[in-house]
């Protein structure tokens, strides 16, 4: 099937998946879970190389090729969303429009593996909007706060889709033709840098936008927080990626160390390309603060979204053969993470109904698979060994401190253990402490939800102690866009990553942590066990233990003596009065919001007179202009 | 023959006067006509005239019947079939409705200045009755005035050209020498006359009024009759004025074009929100009619047609909900068909893949920046995101918000028309040539002034 | 001279406009200005010593120098029809208005939102 029918195929049949949901949603969500184990199948069995012709637009060919990096993109991609299409197989019996959402997420994926495939910026163009409209469409579907995310994000998203475009265009108009490869050729011999420059930012932002990098990163906290739960999931593992995959192309396929070869700024890095990575250094000082504020779990992540969007945009923007692979690599990580985490969140609030950590605790005994697949994701997501979070962090840190970097290395650590602190919160808050009295008949979630995270954990898990299944294809990405070539950085015969100083043996690492994990293991088994107290209501119930007291009060507010209400409260008082970028976007809102009202006023609602002035001013004007 | 476009229309509507009750299906007769009397001369591809009593151009009134008053005569003509279809929309406004279309047609196919001036008053006055309908009296009012000022206007800039030139027809006018200042004088004067009508800022102060007073006004001044008008534009400013004083309208019309969308953001009114975008859509036509060449021009029409199709769901499923439902939260959630069919249109207004929009919006701006023009993309642009912001803001209010007990029965021919009209849009988005073709020529024929002066002042066909 | 009349007839009629707060004065303004520009119009179809558009026996022949333009004057009689329409449109409008609004005056019309 070439990859043209295969689009449009399944743009088509979306829409047969909704009538079909009509009948019987679940019907339709099985049929969205095998069209996406297919897809899999398919993805893995294409030859690199292969092109089709989507049609001619403005005397333009649309192109498709499969590309190492399409292979990866969407690989990563149809990871998360066929396990979230699993998962909503039985988790979509809690929202109020699954025939709806079985559409638009299959109408996302095609969106999604187009944009991958595009080989010109228009045909990238036309499957970014059928994937942003699509899944825009999805977020509306959840609680009441979800409406007004759908419009943030709609608009946040056309924002920089938009400069995008003028971007495409203003390449097009420069060099006359809109295939990415060719605009890449021009590029490297057009004299002028003004405009290189601006196509270069231009066609960026829409990925500055898509993946929450400061600017344009409010739209995260308010969209993946109030989506659908599911959905977060696909939002933030998958659709963010969408915009790595576009920064990607504008720092990498457009080769910026030739291009913007003559305007080094630092460590034979372009000013264009460190821009980049400055804001890529703010979204992760800003997503980790963020992040350790909120009680939102849902929000939470989001914000760590953000600041993993920064570490991928880093990796990348260096382009260096190291930092490239770890930037790339890390896209992969994240996805995982994101998506497992955001998984385990759904199932919580799918038994417990709210998403608040200070109104949850004590979920493990209860839900210990889904405590179990969030502990793993937040291992790689802190990027601690063995998982494979650690390595493409590894390799960002390696290429920072090779280039000499060392604010943005700073700032990387920073926001690294910035995410133990914030990762730790929910897994304090909801997992474990105290089980609330009135979630102590949550169940696990059955099976066909925790099946798809738990996959998700053990891949993860798979890749950080072999890794070269995954390097492979980014090897072949940095060939492709030739990023120091002749250098491999992926040894598997030796079973070793090549850094600059020193290698890393993943099987070796794995095997030491098995060693550690046992003799923690026997420690445990050898010491006393901690006694279980009752904490939240010792006066409700008779006969419960009493040993909590405060001051010899009479506890009304218990919630407020919860230990996870302002559970960083010390640490975040350092930062209590920071400036907010929302409130200045919506400022922003506000004042175009104000000038339409002004507008509205003086020349929409009058009576005749105000009509007749204007008229009359008009011509005045006209006249004295054009003598 | 085509003088039975203006003529059939007039003659039923003075029939209609005297049996009230035959209104209705006379109207329906009078559209069905039309269409099958143009649908019979498809696209000519040549300049016909027909003269009135004999008096051969430049002497006398003559229509003249090219590929751009064809294309703009059916675009008018189709919508008016469409509203034809809708008797609980037509209601008693049966009469009206058959003189604004005889005038829309005079006014597209007329090659006559003054002929011109008489059709744009009748249009405006029968527009203004249309106005007043659901006792929007007062803005009807608003609307009169102002066009009653247009008019006159408009009648000053044809005398300004007949004392310049000493003739009223367009083609012999396009041909004589103006002074540059009466050139000036001219052109400024029908850019103000015009601008009313095509809805040009700070000239459109009527619209929201009227648009947003009833269910019939937008759906067919919206339409038919800004299709009329911005016909005029071009064929005033493209083929007789030259592209003379296009400057100014290339300013207005980026104004307008982020003043409306501006005051379309901050609307409360569900109908009142998409007049505002009418507004800022005939901006982007003018001004990509103030580029004066033949593509430029054709796709212009391009998106006015696009435009128009998804003006015309847009405005007939928001006047239903409009006066069928108090709150509008959630509503199609009841109406799932008017809701899809919205849902599309205002998804082609904002140009998304799979719908019109896209082909026009794209098409417009690699046009300007094939013509080295910066400042209209990024105006367009931002339009765009100010649009998306209200496009989707109502789409979620009305698609997702908590709804109310409310009911009301579910229009079926309205909804099927609806329907029928945003899968239209669906494919034109696959197969663009759909409008693409007929706009083309339509801008071609526009630009070509010297085709237009050799058909009409040589060529005698036909005649009553 | 005849010019001179019609400018300011323009001019009062404008001045009319958008000082009144009257709707029917509006309306009346907008007829001053008709008549403003049926003035005008006449006035460029007249030619300084020329006589009456009419074959007689002073005219007997083709005569363009000494005539005095007619067209303007038919398309005056036009003007004129369609200014006394909308004259009538408005007044009606005007009518309803005042019932539904219970006031013809700018300020005092009850019922008037957005």
């Amino acid at each position: 099937m070439a990859l043209s029918t295969l689009l449009i195929s399944l743009l088509v049949t979306s829409v047969v998946i909704y009538f079909i949901s009509k009948v019987s949603w679940r019907a339709g969500a099985i049929l969205n879970f095998l069209i996406g184990v297919f897809l899999i199948s398919y993805v893995f069995a294409l030859h690199i190389g292969v092109t089709s012709n989507l049609g001619t637009l403005f005397g333009q060919k649309l192109q498709l090729t499969w590309t190492h990096a399409s292979y990866y993109f969407s690989a990563v991609s149809l990871l998360v969303i066929v396990s979230v299409m699993l998962f909503a197989i039985k988790w979509l019996d809690s929202q109020k429009y699954p025939a709806a959402f079985n559409m638009f997420i299959l109408m996302m994926t095609a969106g999604s593996l187009g944009v991958f495939m595009a080989a010109d910026l228009i045909t990238l163009y036309i499957f970014w909007e059928i994937a942003v409209l699509s899944s825009m469409l999805i977020v509306p579907m959840g609680k009441k706060e979800s409406r007004k995310a759908a419009v943030i994000y709609a608009v946040m998203s056309a924002s920089g889709t938009y400069m995008y475009l003028y971007g495409a265009f203003l390449a097009f108009q420069r060099y006359g033709t809109l295939n990415i490869s060719e605009i890449a050729r021009h590029m490297v011999s057009d004299p002028s840098t003004g405009i290189k420059a601006a196509i270069f930012l231009l066609l960026a932002s829409a990925g500055i936008a898509k993946s929450g990098i400061f600017p344009l990163h409010t739209w995260l906290r308010i969209a993946h927080g109030n989506a659908p739960d599911a959905f977060s999931a696909v939002l933030s593992g998958q659709l963010v990626k969408l915009g790595s995959y576009v920064l990607m192309i504008t720092v990498a396929a457009i080769p910026s160390l030739r291009v913007f070869g003559n305007i080094p700024f630092y460590s034979g890095i372009p000013a264009t390309n460190y821009f980049l990575i400055a804001l890529g250094a703010t979204s992760i000082i800003i997503g980790t603060l963020m992040a350790i504020k909120q009680d939102d779990m849902k929000m939470l992540i989001a914000f760590s979204s953000v600041a993993n969007g920064g570490y991928i945009l880093i990796g990348i923007g260096t382009m260096d053969p190291m930092g490239f692979e770890g930037g790339v690599l890390h896209v992969f990580n994240h996805a995982i993470a994101a998506a497992v985490i955001f998984m385990a969140f759904a199932s919580v609030v799918y038994r417990t109904h709210t998403k608040k950590i200070s109104e949850l605790g004590g979920l493990i005994h209860k839900m210990p698979i889904t405590f179990l697949a969030y502990l793993f994701a937040i291992i790689s997501l802190a990027g601690i060994p063995p998982m494979s979070g650690f390595i493409s962090k590894w390799m960002i840190y390696q290429a920072l401190v090779r280039k000499g970097m060392f604010i943005t290395a700073f700032i990387a650590f920073f926001g690294s253990i910035g995410s133990f602190l914030y990762v730790f919160r929910p897994l304090a808050g909801v997992f474990l402490g105290q089980l609330p009295k009135k979630y102590k008949d949550v169940k696990e979630v059955p099976p066909v939800m925790w099946i798809p995270m738990m996959t998700l954990v053990v891949i993860s898990l798979v890749i950080g102690i072999w890794p070269f299944p995954v390097l492979q294809p980014i090897e072949g990405m940095r060939m492709d866009y030739g990023i120091a070539p002749t250098m491999r950085i992926a040894d598997s015969s030796h079973w070793l990553i090549k850094g600059f100083s020193g290698s890393w043996n993943p099987v070796l690492v794995f095997n030491l942590f098995i060693i550690g994990f046992v003799i923690a293991y026997i420690l445990y088994t050898m010491f006393p066990r901690p006694k279980k107290v009752d904490l939240l209501a010792p006066h409700k119930e008779e006969g419960a233990p009493i040993n909590i007291y405060t001051g010899g009060e009479y506890i009304y507010t218990p919630e407020l003596y919860h230990y996870n209400t302002k559970f960083y409260a010390g640490f975040e008082r350092m930062y209590e009065k920071h400036p907010s970028w929302e409130k200045v976007l919506e400022m922003l809102a506000k004042f175009f919001h104000d000038l339409g009202e002004w507008v509205h006023g003086w020349f929409f609602r009058p009576s005749p007179s105000a009509y007749t002035f204007w008229v009359s001013l008009t011509i005045l004007i006209v006249f004295w202009v054009r003598w | 023959m085509i003088s039975l476009l203006i003529a059939i229309p007039l003659l039923l509507a003075f029939v209609s006067v005297m049996w009230k009750r035959l209104a209705k299906p006379l109207f329906f007769l009078a559209a069905v006509t039309n269409m099958t009397v143009l649908l019979a001369s498809w696209f000519p591809n040549s300049v016909e005239i027909h003269v009135m009593g004999s008096w051969k151009p430049p002497f006398g009134i003559n229509l003249v019947f090219d590929n751009a008053s064809f294309y703009a005569a059916l675009v008018v003509n189709f919508f008016f079939f469409l509203v034809s279809l809708m008797p609980n929309l037509v209601e008693s406004y049966g009469v009206s409705l058959m003189l604004l279309m005889a005038a829309a047609n005079g006014f597209v196919l007329t090659g006559d200045l003054f002929n011109s001036f008489v059709f744009m008053e009748i249009m405006t006055i029968t527009a203004v009755t249309v106005a007043s309908r659901r006792e929007n009296f007062y803005n009807a009012f608003k609307y009169l005035i102002l066009g009653g000022i247009a008019g006159s206007i408009y009648l000053l800039a044809t005398i300004f050209a007949y004392t310049a030139t000493g003739s009223l027809n367009m083609a012999h006018v396009s041909m004589a020498t103006i002074s540059a200042s009466s050139l000036v004088a001219i052109t400024t004067l029908y850019a103000i006359g015009l601008g009313v009508e095509a809805k040009l800022f700070p000239l459109n102060g009527w619209v929201s009024g009227v648009y947003g007073g009833n269910d019939l006004a937008p759906v067919i001044l919206g339409t038919s009759v800004s299709f009329a008008a911005l016909y005029m534009v071009g064929r005033l400013f493209g083929t007789v004025f030259h592209g003379s004083g296009a400057g100014v309208l290339y300013t207005l019309a980026l104004i307008t074009i982020i003043i409306g969308e501006v005051a379309a953001l901050r609307q409360q009114n569900l109908l009142k929100a998409f007049a505002y975008s009418s507004v800022a859509q005939a901006g982007v036509v003018v001004a990509m009619i103030s580029k004066g060449t033949s593509r430029a021009m054709g796709l212009a029409y391009f998106h006015l047609t696009n435009d128009a199709v998804a003006k015309f769901v847009i405005f007939l499923v928001a006047g239903f909900l409009v006066y069928n439902y108090k709150n509008l939260n959630g509503v199609f959630k009841k109406h799932k068909v008017l809701g899809a069919s919205f849902s599309m249109a205002t998804f082609s207004l904002v140009g998304f893949p799979l719908f019109a929009g896209f082909q026009s919006k794209l098409r417009i701006i690699m046009e300007l920046f094939s013509m080295k023009d910066y400042l209209f993309p990024a105006v367009m642009l931002l339009a765009t995101l100010i649009e998306v912001g209200y496009v989707v803001r109502w789409n979620v209010k009305l698609w997702f918000e908590e709804e109310t007990d409310e009911k009301a029965d579910n229009p079926i021919v309205a909804g099927t028309l609806a329907l029928i009209l945003s899968l239209l849009l669906v494919a034109v988005f696959i197969k663009p040539e759909i409008f693409l073709g007929g706009a083309m020529k339509m801008g071609n024929a526009l630009a070509d002034t010297k085709d237009y002066i050799h058909g009409v002042l040589s060529v005698v066909k036909g005649g009553m | 001279m005849v010019y001179i009349i019609s400018i300011i007839l323009v001019g009062i009629g404008v001045y009319g406009l958008m000082t009144q707060k009257n709707l029917f004065k509006h309306l009346i303004s907008l007829s001053i200005i008709d008549t403003a520009v049926n003035i005008f119009i006449v006035a460029t179809g007249y030619v300084n010593g020329g006589k009456a558009p009419i074959y007689t026996k002073n005219f007997p022949s083709f005569a363009i120098g000494r005539f005095v333009d007619p067209l303007p004057q038919a398309l005056v009689l036009t003007a004129i029809v369609i200014g006394v329409g909308t004259l009538a449109v408005g007044a009606s409008l005007l009518v309803r208005v005042k019932e539904k609004h219970s006031s013809i005056d700018v300020e005092n019309m009850k019922g008037v939102g957005e």
